[in-house]
């Protein structure tokens, strides 16, 4: 066991072995002389409304001071080092934030406290990748040279939009994105209507309903339990009878049915992305290519084609050489870094790790480092 | 793709008929009587010198015209076609002047101009709504890229194409009736036809108007306006009956206990807004502010909900909420929006009235704290403003 104080100190230096030999993975943001950059340092300190004119200045500062966290805003200013009302916001990137928690609805422990399971993060990759491909590119026609995708070095992945007019929309505009995303649309009751024409349009999210409803299966049905509710078997059956959506007629209680379909629907097919992230204009997200500092795995930028087959604990993780001895205390479950495995079995024992995966477990409070001489 | 010329019958159906005829396409003369606030409104409104109004006598006709349009009604959608006075098109674009120009010199309180404004402004756009539907696209298209200044409208396959956020800047989305949800968008584009590009015009007229009333008070000068025409007494003797003329019609005022709890959904949703560090339009912050005076809370703690937002400046938040509370500027205490004008802006989160005896958020609020003591709780309720005044951002 060792005192907070070596903890930090320990943890601090296999950063500063990271940074030392990686500092070409570090991402230069565009626009550099005009954003803030926030620290996390070791110790709980923060600093923030940092400017740097040139990159090199700011990989120096990062090898020099080895901060917990790296962040940078989204946003670039005119005057980035000044107080935040004196600053002179020019524009920001549309930033969407997926979580675990709120991803998967869990008040799970272990996801609160950080331990992402493989197969989790799995989950989220493959809800991110549906945020990708249906409502930003299908619906915001918004394609790879647009936007940057990144691992968060924590529970989940950001999509930064880059590009105008995306960059200089205000608060209300990024409100009704969020909206777009993660609510959704039920066409409201008919006032007098006999036969009621739910979707006026093709397009957006009528479209969606519109296919999502005419691939409901029994299966869907069950979980409804309406496995046996004609009504709507009778509503399934309409739409898959129209050529599109606004062709669908529905009379009332074929209508009332659908309703209960689509709260089915708008549950499992909206994505619930964090509204404040994409919504302040102002914030400071994680710097792609420096580590989160709460797990030790690298925020990383990626592109579409390698998401398919990331993962976080292979291809995030620090490429360090140095070996740390752990007492093993409470892993949850096998955790793969850099082809070294601790898994519940090690619990209560001491092992030689990579300075990454001890890094994770001890910073994950799996377990702590052990007579650790910095 | 072309260009948009001509009448396609894939748009609309066959127009109807009637003055201004569709066949051949409609005179400017026409089109301005349609929609006054248009480029071909400004053309009439050249050709006939009324730009200012100067000398001009309200006459009986042209009171009911503009007090028709201040009035809470929208027009009726089977008769749109009647309330255009095509035989004297002067008349609508005088009467749109008029409704522009009293917002402007009138010295009613901000909050009836607010809401004659936002009257006017709904009337117009509905009526616009309407009349889009019969309309050739070709009009719509030059509509919406003139007067609504949609860069890039394009025709293709039987539709108007424009680009999303072209439209989404030029809207005031947060105010309006039409959510992002409920758009034909596809890769980045609003794909409208026949019906959905009425309502998007419709929208963008809205909007429009706010933003040319802005200018227009904007040029009237920072000391308030400079020289009030003549007719402005005249029209509001009569406009100012169509608005409470302070707050205690309304349902009188006192200093009740804050209890957020109890709070209406509409002010309960612009707390949390503030609370999350989010900005709220201009016009949520008057109404949360009006609402909190009226229930008779301090400056002080109206201000504190303020602090959160982020973009509060505290000299800027306490000289508006001085200004709402009467203590500077007019010396007018303002009254919050009712119901109706809270959701013509987007600011109610219900649907229909969350209580169908009330149709103002005070009255609201002094009924669920009656249930609230009636309900023996007074002991909790008290415990719960300590509470609320210390937590409450
Ligand atoms: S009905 Fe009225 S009081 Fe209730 S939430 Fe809507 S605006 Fe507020």
């Amino acid at each position: 066991m060792v005192t907070d104080m070596c903890r930090e100190e320990t943890l601090k230096s296999i950063l500063s072995e990271y940074y030392r030999y990686n500092y070409s993975k570090i991402y230069k943001p565009n626009s550099i002389d005009g954003r803030e950059f926030g620290f996390n340092f070791f110790g709980g300190s923060f600093k923030r409304h940092i400017g740097f004119k040139v990159f090199e200045e700011y990989v120096n500062y990062i090898q020099r001071m080895v901060p917990k966290d790296v962040y940078y805003s989204i946003a670039t200013y005119l005057e980035p080092t000044r107080p935040m009302n004196e600053k002179g916001w020019v524009n920001a990137e549309l930033p969407f934030d997926l979580d675990a928690e709120q991803l998967l609805k869990t008040s799970d422990e272990l996801i609160k406290s950080g331990w992402i399971s493989q197969s989790v993060y799995e989950q989220i990759k493959q809800r991110f990748l549906y945020l990708l491909e249906d409502f930003i590119e299908a619906d915001f026609g918004l394609d790879e040279k647009d936007y940057m995708l990144v691992f968060s070095g924590g529970r989940g992945y950001h999509i930064r939009v880059l590009v105008e007019p995306y960059i200089n929309l205000d608060q209300k505009l990024r409100r009704q994105i969020v909206e777009y995303v993660s609510i959704g649309y039920k066409p409201s009751e008919p006032i007098k209507a006999n036969v009621f024409q739910p979707f006026p349009h093709d397009y957006g999210w009528n479209r969606k309903l519109f296919e999502y409803i005419r691939v409901m299966g029994q299966s869907q049905l069950e979980e409804l339990g309406l496995s046996s509710d004609l009504t709507a078997k009778r509503v399934i059956s309409a739409f898959r009878k129209a050529k599109n959506p606004s062709s669908v007629r529905l009379n009332r209680s074929e209508f009332t049915s659908m309703q209960k379909l689509l709260d089915f629907v708008l549950g499992s097919y909206t994505v619930a992305v964090d509204e404040r992230v994409t919504v302040d204009i102002n914030r400071l997200l994680r710097a792609p290519g420096t580590v989160h500092g709460g797990s030790g795995l690298v925020c990383k930028a990626i592109t579409k084609n390698d998401l398919e087959g990331f993962d976080p604990f292979r291809h995030a993780s620090m490429e360090n050489v140095s070996r740390k001895r752990v007492h093993v205390k409470r892993v949850p479950f096998e955790v793969v870094i850099n082809d070294e495995s601790v898994s519940p079995e090690l619990n209560g024992k001491e092992v030689e790790l990579n300075s990454a995966l001890a890094y994770y477990v001890v910073v994950r409070g799996g377990g702590d480092f052990v007579d650790e001489a910095v | 793709m072309g260009c948009g010329c001509g009448k396609l019958s894939s748009w609309v159906g066959e127009p109807a008929g009637g003055r201004g005829g569709m066949g051949g396409g409609r005179g400017v003369e026409d089109l301005a009587a349609r929609y006054p606030y248009s480029h071909w409104g400004s053309k009439l409104i050249a050709e006939l010198g009324v730009e200012d109004l100067d000398g001009y006598t309200l006459d009986e006709g042209m009171l009911k015209r503009v007090l028709e349009r201040f009035s809470s009604d929208n027009p009726d959608p089977e008769r749109v076609e009647f309330s255009v006075d095509y035989l004297n098109p002067s008349n609508e674009v005088v009467a749109y002047l008029v409704g522009m120009g009293f917002l402007v010199y009138s010295r009613l309180p901000e909050y009836a101009k607010m809401r004659l404004g936002s009257r006017l402004f709904n009337w117009l756009s509905v009526r616009t709504g309407e009349l889009l539907k019969t309309e050739e696209p070709r009009i719509v298209s030059e509509l919406l890229s003139v007067d609504f200044s949609l860069p890039n409208v394009i025709w293709e396959d039987g539709k108007i194409v424009v680009g999303l956020t072209d439209f989404l800047r030029m809207s005031h989305m947060w105010e309006s009736r039409l959510r992002l949800v409920e758009l034909p968008i596809h890769r980045g584009k609003l794909i409208l036809d026949g019906k959905s590009a009425p309502l998007v015009a419709s929208q963008l007229c809205f909007s429009r108007l706010n933003q040319i009333l802005e200018e227009k008070l904007r040029l009237s000068g920072p000391g308030g306006p400079r020289t009030r025409p003549s007719w402005v007494d005249a029209l509001e003797a009569e406009v100012s009956k169509l608005v409470p003329r302070s707050w205690e019609e309304l349902g009188g005022e006192g200093v009740l206990p804050r209890v957020a709890e109890e709070y209406p959904p509409c002010m309960k949703e612009i707390m949390a807004q503030m609370a999350k560090g989010l900005e709220p339009p201009h016009f949520a912050r008057f109404a949360f502010a009006a609402f909190m005076r009226m229930i008779g809370a301090p400056k002080e703690e109206t201000l504190k909900a303020f602090s959160t937002t982020s973009d509060y400046k505290e000299n800027i938040a306490s000289y508006h909420i001085a200004h709402i509370y009467g203590e500077i500027g007019s010396h007018t205490a303002y009254t919050a929006p009712s119901c109706d004008t809270l959701k013509t802006a987007r600011l109610c989160p219900v649907e229909g009235y969350c209580n169908p005896k009330a149709k103002h958020p005070v009255t609201v609020y002094k009924i669920n704290l009656r249930k609230d003591i009636n309900s023996n709780r007074r002991g909790a309720t008290q415990s719960r403003e300590t509470l609320n005044t210390d937590t409450k951002p």
